[in-house]
């Protein structure tokens, strides 16, 4: 037994189940997603399978078979993080594996010791509960047969968890040709196309594609099928493509006895990034961003990323982001370990044309942005764009990068008057004097506010309203003359309030 | 005056409906509103109509976009308002010719026109751009059509283009023209234009921003406050009353005149009075052909007819439809005229119809009198499908260039469209409006709009629905997805009601032609229909007929076909039968309907028709007209059902309401079954005249608005208390009457409808086997599905064989009287050009192997794979079974020198199981000869579940347990919420009443399980006929979902 196969059945379904600690006796379905299509069933749980549910097919007669029926839908950050939890635990057992699928690895044993198959899957098994996930682990003499084997609960050994944690260690692999040839659809590592074709032909089992001459399959149904014949036959061998993580530009320190002040940091780091950055410069890549973690001796800690306005390989550009960082925090224990990583991304060479300036040093401006959101607040700093809406004054704020990317909206706001208006931010409540006039009272006068008088001239009403989906609002403008040619903008909003939005000129 | 409104028919700008735009300006004392709906006069029928009951004018208008004169620039928006008949003729044309021929180059030069230049109408309103178009539009129209708009909307920066256009007109001497382009009639209209506006635009509401409107101004105003927005430019309001008065046209004078007969040998248009002759001539023809001239009657009635006819100057009409008549039965297509059109004699000796009324008792009147201002109406039925279509275009081409085209049909927003539109306005995702069309199982629960919502405050929604109304669609809704707590939840609930019913877009009506010799797109724009070689003119049959404009309908009758091919069969078989001349008192044709064992028949064969035929127990051909009327909504929704059977069975007397109603009502014992005994209760009891009736007629048969209904209603009532009729008796006449209202049977069409159903009947008893022959070849079509109709020729004592590629045909075929042989048709996929390359070869001379099939043959891989699995090549020597076939015929023949030697051979894949084959079968065919599905899942798992042949023997209260395959889900608006199921197994038919609770209870269950295991008690009905009286209901276990052809639901 030179291979062994890890699966995690129905991982999208599992992975939501696991987080969300359901009942395993409680039925539970995992829908397609899909535009026209209508949604059918793409997981269940077992409980859902007693109710004679199964996959493919369609909601409203599943609900109608099973009303109790939970429905998930995908959640495509929660698999991909099991998958690294999954990853990890693969790379404990053996550095020597294939990342065949999104919830299917193969191992080569063939450098791991073990005493027997079963003690080695006993220990996985045990190894594997800290996923927290149901999982399949099988042993085979070729890496697909292992594949095929770990598909089935009937040919692998099991951790499951109904309704408490158990384990099955299987001896059978004797029966692999017995388990259903629609098996073969729940991997994309055995592709099918003419799977409609073998049903109409009655395989049922892969057992009857091993029965049928190889010959004759090939001469019909083209190499693939004789490739997969040779699979179950076990003739065929093939090397696994073994997976080689990404070096990670990481490293830790901990301070031994724990520090006070954040100088030691800045000193300690400087050595460390300088490291880092050397290991980045070998692999041609640049730094894209500073990732920082502190742990403090009452057992907080502190994150943070820092994203360079370019990518760099300068230790003292991200140690002065480092520091400014620092500056501003408040360190609420003494600092026991940091964890810096560098993300990397290949670095930029550019240069500045003749007619196009671009910031003369990227990192300072960066850095000023920094320190002015520590002032303001992050969300409050960014270049401020009227929103697509009629209501009046509204605007996005959108992001500020340091190099100053930005891209307008493609309907641009224009200004509906001639006169400049300076906008009263927020507007002004004030005291009005009007008249009923239709819907819209007309204003006379002013009473409160800085400008007060009475009204010489006033054009309007412009009434505005929107967002009546959801948060309606309404109001009407008016554009108002006071004495002195003083002109301001008023707004109406019913049923009795005055702003001073404005004034002209 | 509010002349550029746009209603919804301007799809996807305007929010409200033509008729609401034109009572609404009625309601603001406007005296005319033009609408000028985007490239088209689609919705003017409709406001014209509204106008003139409103007492006001529907100026006649609409707006060319994206639109270059000759030398000017391209408008986005030009409304063109029409002033005289000439304009209006030019204008059609322009618009036909934009919608079949864009390329066609502008004309020159138009007359009888006023063309407005809006703020809307160029892309780029610069100064100059906008002088440049001025110009042009002088150019075309004449310096005197031309105005220029000024809009309010009260939305800042349109001053500045009102101060442009103003020195624009002034420079030019041109008009100003002060509008407020509505787009709905009132303010709370704004929320549905806003959905369009993102319907339009492709986005959702919340990325709509600045697409939508800046406020809810462009609404319909009053008089007042367009003279009040215009203070300063009273020239152009004045010019907006000017401009009405000079746009004279509405249809009223629209000038439609219907062809006059061409004779066919020397392409001569006839005068009247030849047609006349011409007329007499053939139906004194047919008379004699028909032996009817030896009765005094009979001529009588003829003289009278013909001298009616000649009087309204109708002659040509009926030419033209005998011509129509003749060129079907030259090509040998069955025809057969229904409609009013069965109460002439005439129409019955020209041979349009099969019904001699004088023998019947119909009422002529009913299709023609004196004081009839309308068209009579004659519909024709001809076999659907090629045989239909080759009429048809024999009308296009007899009338050709655009002097033929059919009605279009409004497709307007269905509750699932209406729901998946505006959750989709709203950002619902697309899942949830998957899971309502799932759960919308009947949709017309949903169709009714809910009270119209109080015009408060422009935005609030709050109320507006309360939930005990919409109960069962608000939980819909939430079933959906959606919450009752969800913010968007209202929203969502309003935007479905006011969008549902809107036009959505034009399709083409079933078979409705017009047709005129002068040109029909000077009548109404035409434009090309989705069919190839097919036009469809702007307005749908009601509009049509509104305007006087006179519509054949061209049907399509599946049954038709059917029997059609059935006769074809009987002849090549050497036993002949000709429809006309069967007898029509045949005892075992009656008593086939009495056991109401009429699967497969025409009309009769639905569930609630085979509950009452055992009740009604027709025994004469009037019989069957009555069973064939009395199972409509009409007579059920008026509780007309129970009381004539009653009376038939004698359990209750017969009542005629009013002794006067004696002879009208004596054939139906008292019930008014039909149109015509209604429309002679009101001539006999509220003295109204034949035009009065015909009002009445109208008002029954408009499927728009109940309107008319009412104020007809209204005078009846007034007329009987005149003369002194008493309140009871009141009542029932007018409860009678409102029966009918939406579901109006002429007998006459009961009649017609009765010589088919009773036509099929009669080929099913004494022509069995080339009945179902005929109705396999003419599938989909009735209530069953081949699957089903093949177990009903099984009970009847004929079986199918295969399909195979060495003895089928293209088609079904009778290989003798217990015996049918399968068409190759019958195999899902297989092309059409392969049957036809099979059938030659077989001809040159028989397939010796499977190789020499597929080399002569040459079957792709789809159709080697379908061919084998459906057993097609098993006759084929050296093949053994369908697997067998499958495993050979998936490698190509090779085409070396030893091909022709044997191979050896190998049996590789083992045969198909029964349950397998089944399965391939329903999956490739959607039918299978072999053993029912029920039978095999019995053998296996329901030994001791009752079966559909022991219902009979069983008395009324046993508890039953059932299943078996569901045939058809039945929900009708009649039924109050009830369900019925039809469940077929391998002994028969069994029917399931599901009481309301228990409906909405296993609603998905339902709608969803292709199999059922029912349990509840038998209900025997007065007719002898088992029900049962569901109480639970459940999927039926190990019952193989692929093993259920396809039923028939809700429909």
């Amino acid at each position: 037994m030179s291979y062994a196969a890890l699966h995690l059945p129905a991982l999208p379904l599992t992975s939501l189940l696991a987080r969300e600690q359901a009942d395993p006796a409680c039925p539970a379905a995992l829908l397609s997603s899909g535009k026209r299509e209508k949604s059918a069933i793409l997981f269940l749980n077992e409980a859902a399978a007693r109710h004679d549910l199964s996959v493919g097919m369609s909601t409203t007669r599943a609900l109608a078979r099973c009303p109790d029926l939970v429905l998930y839908d995908a959640d495509p950050t929660l698999e991909a993080s099991a998958k690294v939890e999954a990853l990890e635990l693969v790379d404990s057992f053996t550095p020597d594996y294939e990342v065949t699928g999104r919830d299917i690895f193969l191992l080569d044993l063939s450098t791991v010791l073990f005493a027997s198959p079963e003690e080695w899957l006993q220990r996985a098994l045990e190894e594997g509960r800290r996923l927290g996930l149901p999982l399949n682990l099988a042993l085979a003499e070729t890496p697909d047969l292992a594949h095929l084997a770990a598909l089935s609960a009937r040919t692998s050994s099991t951790l499951r968890y109904r309704p408490k944690s158990e384990i099955r260690i299987s001896s059978e692999a004797a029966s692999l040709h017995q388990l259903p040839l629609s098996l073969l659809g729940r991997s994309s590592a055995f592709p099918l196309p003419q799977a409609d074709l073998l049903e109409l032909w009655g395989l049922a089992r892969l057992s009857d594609l091993v029965a049928l001459p190889r010959q004759g399959l090939a001469e019909r149904l083209g190499p693939d099928l004789a490739r997969l014949h040779d699979i179950l036959t076990g003739k065929h061998r093939r090397l696994l493509q073994l997976h080689r993580p990404t070096q990670g530009y990481h490293t830790t320190h901990q301070f031994e006895p724990p520090i006070a002040g954040i100088d030691p940091i800045l000193f300690m780091a400087r050595r460390l990034l300088q490291v880092l950055c050397q290991r980045l410069a070998s692999h041609q890549r640049a730094a894209e961003s500073l990732h920082l973690a502190l742990s403090f001796e009452n057992g907080a800690a502190h994150s943070r990323h820092l994203r360079q306005s370019e990518p760099t390989l300068d230790p003292d550009i991200l140690l002065r982001s480092l520091h400014t960082h620092l500056d501003g925090i408040q360190v609420p224990a003494p600092v026991t370990e940091c964890h810096f990583r560098l993300s990397a991304t290949l670095p930029r060479h550019s240069q500045h044309q003749l007619f196009q300036r671009g910031l003369k040093d990227p990192h300072q401006f960066a850095d000023t942005l920094k320190r002015l959101s520590g002032v303001v607040g992050i969300d409050q700093l960014g270049i401020p764009q009227p929103a697509a809406s009629y209501q009046p004054g509204l605007f996005e704020l959108h992001p500020l990068e340091a190099d100053l990317k930005f891209t307008p909206s493609e309907e641009p706001v224009l200004p509906s008057g001639r006169l400049p208006m300076k906008r009263q931010r927020p507007p002004l409540a004030v005291h009005v004097a009007s008249e009923k006039q239709g819907r819209h009272p007309r204003p006379l006068a002013l009473l409160t506010g800085p400008h007060q008088g009475t009204i010489r001239e006033a054009r309007g009403p412009f009434p505005l309203s929107g967002s009546w989906w959801e948060a309606a609002w309404q109001q009407s403008e008016w554009d108002i003359e006071l004495p002195k040619n003083l002109l301001l903008q008023v707004t109406h909003t019913p049923p009795h309030d005055w702003h001073l939005t404005g004034v002209y000129g | 005056m509010e002349l550029l409104a746009k209603s919804s028919f301007s799809f996807l700008y305007g929010a409200s409906g033509p008729e609401e735009l034109v009572e609404r300006a009625a309601e603001l004392g406007h005296g005319a509103i033009g609408i000028p709906d985007h490239l088209g006069f689609y919705g003017s029928a409709r406001a014209h109509q509204a106008a003139r009951k409103a007492g006001i004018r529907a100026v006649v208008g609409a707006t060319l976009t994206d639109w270059a004169p000759v030398g000017g620039p391209t408008f986005a928006q030009l409304p063109v308002l029409v002033e005289q008949r000439k304009g209006y003729q030019q204008l059609s044309q322009l618009l036909t010719a934009r919608h079949c021929a864009p390329e066609l180059p502008p004309p020159e030069r138009m007359t009888y026109l006023q063309v407005i230049l809006t703020p809307e109408s160029l892309l780029l309103p610069t100064k100059g751009n906008l002088l440049k178009a001025a110009k042009s539009l002088k150019r075309t129209f004449g310096p005197k059509a031309v105005s220029i708009a000024l809009y309010r909307h009260q939305r800042r920066g349109e001053e500045r283009m009102n101060r442009l256009l103003a020195d624009l007109a002034e420079h030019l001497d041109l008009p100003l023209l002060a509008s407020n382009a509505p787009l709905y009639a009132g303010r709370q209209d704004r929320l549905l234009g806003d959905a369009f506006t993102c319907l339009r635009e492709h986005c959702t509401l919340d990325d709509a921003g600045r697409r939508l409107e800046a406020n809810a101004e462009r609404h319909l105003k009053s008089p007042t406050a367009i003279h009040k927005l215009f203070t300063d430019y009273p020239q152009a309001v004045r010019h907006s009353y000017e401009l009405a008065e000079r746009c004279e046209f509405t249809l009223e004078n629209l000038g439609y005149k219907f062809p006059s007969f061409c004779e066919q040998d020397t392409h001569r248009l006839l005068t009247v009075e030849e047609e006349c002759q011409l007329l007499r001539k053939i139906t004194l023809q047919g008379v004699i052909s028909r032996s009817l001239d030896k009765s005094k009657k009979h001529r009588q009635q003829i003289e009278n007819e013909l001298s009616m006819i000649e009087y309204l100057r109708f002659p040509g009409y009926f030419l033209i439809v005998w011509d129509i008549v003749q060129f079907a039965r030259s090509q040998g297509i069955l025809c057969q005229g229904r409609g009013s059109a069965a109460n002439s004699l005439v129409c019955y000796a020209l041979g349009i119809t099969n019904v001699d009324p004088v023998e019947g008792g119909l009422l002529f009147e009913r299709f023609l009198s004196e004081n009839r201002k309308s068209w009579p109406d004659i519909d024709i039925d001809f076999p659907s499908g090629d045989r239909r279509e080759a009429v048809i275009q024999y009308v296009y081409e007899k009338y050709s260039p655009r002097g033929a085209a059919m009605t279009a049909n409004v497709i307007t927003y269905r509750p699932r469209s209406a729901f998946r539109e505006m959750s989709k306005v709203l950002g619902f995702p697309e899942s949830i409006a998957n899971r309502f069309s799932e759960l919308c199982a009947s949709p017309k629960v949903h169709d009714e709009k809910a009270d119209a919502p109080m015009e408060t405050q422009e935005l609030s929604m709050t109320n507006y629905y309360p939930r005990d109304k919409v109960m069962e669609f608000a939980e819909t809704i939430e079933r959906s997805g959606v919450p009752y707590s969800h913010p968007r939840f209202e929203p969502l609930l309003h935007l479905y009601h006011a969008v549902l019913h809107s036009p959505r877009h034009l399709g083409q009506h079933s078979g409705g032609m017009i047709i005129s010799d002068s040109g029909l797109d000077n009548i109404v724009p035409l434009q090309p229909a989705t069919m190839p070689g097919r036009t469809v003119v702007q307005w749908d049959k009601d509009d049509c007929e509104d305007l006087g404009i006179v519509k054949v309908d061209l049907l399509g009758l599946g049954m038709l076909a059917a029997m059609e091919d059935a006769m074809h069969l009987c002849r090549q078989r050497g036993q002949p039968v000709d429809l006309a001349a069967i007898p029509k008192d045949d005892p075992a044709t009656y008593d086939l309907l009495c056991r109401a064992d009429t699967v497969g028949t025409f009309q009769v064969e639905s569930r609630a028709q085979m509950a009452t035929l055992p009740i009604m127990q027709p025994r004469k051909f009037y019989d069957l007209a009555i069973e064939v009327a009395i199972i409509r909504p009409g007579p059920i929704v008026g509780d007309l059902v129970h009381p004539f059977l009653n009376r038939r069975t004698g359990r209750e007397p017969v009542d005629y309401i009013h002794p006067l109603f004696e002879p009208i009502l004596k054939r139906s014992l008292g019930v008014p079954l039909f149109q015509e005994q209604v429309l002679r209760m009101a001539m006999t009891i509220a003295d109204f005249t034949g035009t009065e009736a015909d009002e009445l007629r109208r008002a029954m048969s408009c499927k728009r608005s109940d309107e008319r209904m009412v104020l007809v209603t209204e005078k009846l009532r007034s007329r009987m208390t005149a003369r002194g009729i008493n309140e009871a008796v009141q009542e029932k006449v007018i409860h009678s009457i409102g029966s009918f209202a939406l579901y109006g049977f002429p007998e006459s069409h009961a009649i017609s409808f009765a010589l088919i159903a009773y036509s099929s009947c009669w080929l099913k008893v004494h022509r069995t086997a080339e009945f179902y022959c005929g109705l396999i070849n003419n599938q989909p079509m009735g209530f069953y599905s081949v699957s089903s109709l093949m177990q009903d020729a099984k009970r009847h004592g004929v079986r199918c064989k295969a399909a195979c590629v060495v003895h089928s045909g293209g088609q079904t075929t009778v290989i003798d009287d217990g015996l049918l042989r399968l068409g190759l048709d019958r195999i899902k996929g297989l092309q059409q050009r392969t049957i036809e390359r099979l059938e030659e070869e077989r001809a040159r001379g028989e397939f010796d192997s499977l190789t020499d099939f597929l080399t002569r043959v040459r079957p792709n891989k789809k159709e080697r794979r379908l061919l084998a699995a459906a057993g097609a090549l098993n006759e084929l020597p050296e093949v053994g079974h369908r697997r067998d076939a499958l495993w050979q015929a998936e490698r190509l023949p090779e085409d070396d020198l030893f091909a022709n030697i044997t191979r050896n051979k190998e049996e590789v894949l083992p045969p198909m199981t029964p349950v397998e084959r089944l399965g391939t079968d329903l999956m490739i065919q959607g039918h299978s000869v072999g053993p029912h599905p029920m039978r095999l899942w019995r053998k296996e798992h329901g030994r001791e579940v009752t079966h559909s042949g022991h219902l009979s023997e069983m008395s009324h209260g046993t508890p039953v347990r059932i299943a078996g395959l569901v045939i058809c889900r039945q929900r009708p608006g009649t039924a109050k919420g009830h369900c019925f199921i039809s469940l077929e197994d391998e002994y028969g038919i069994a029917n399931l009443f599901v009481p309301k609770k228990t409906f909405h209870a296993n609603r998905l269950t339902i709608t969803c399980e292709p199999f059922l295991m029912v349990s509840g008690h038998v209900q025997i009905s007065e007719g002898g006929q088992p029900t049962i009286y569901v109480g639970r209901i459940e999927p039926l276990g190990h019952a193989p979902a692929e093993l259920a052809p396809k039923s028939h639901d809700y429909r």
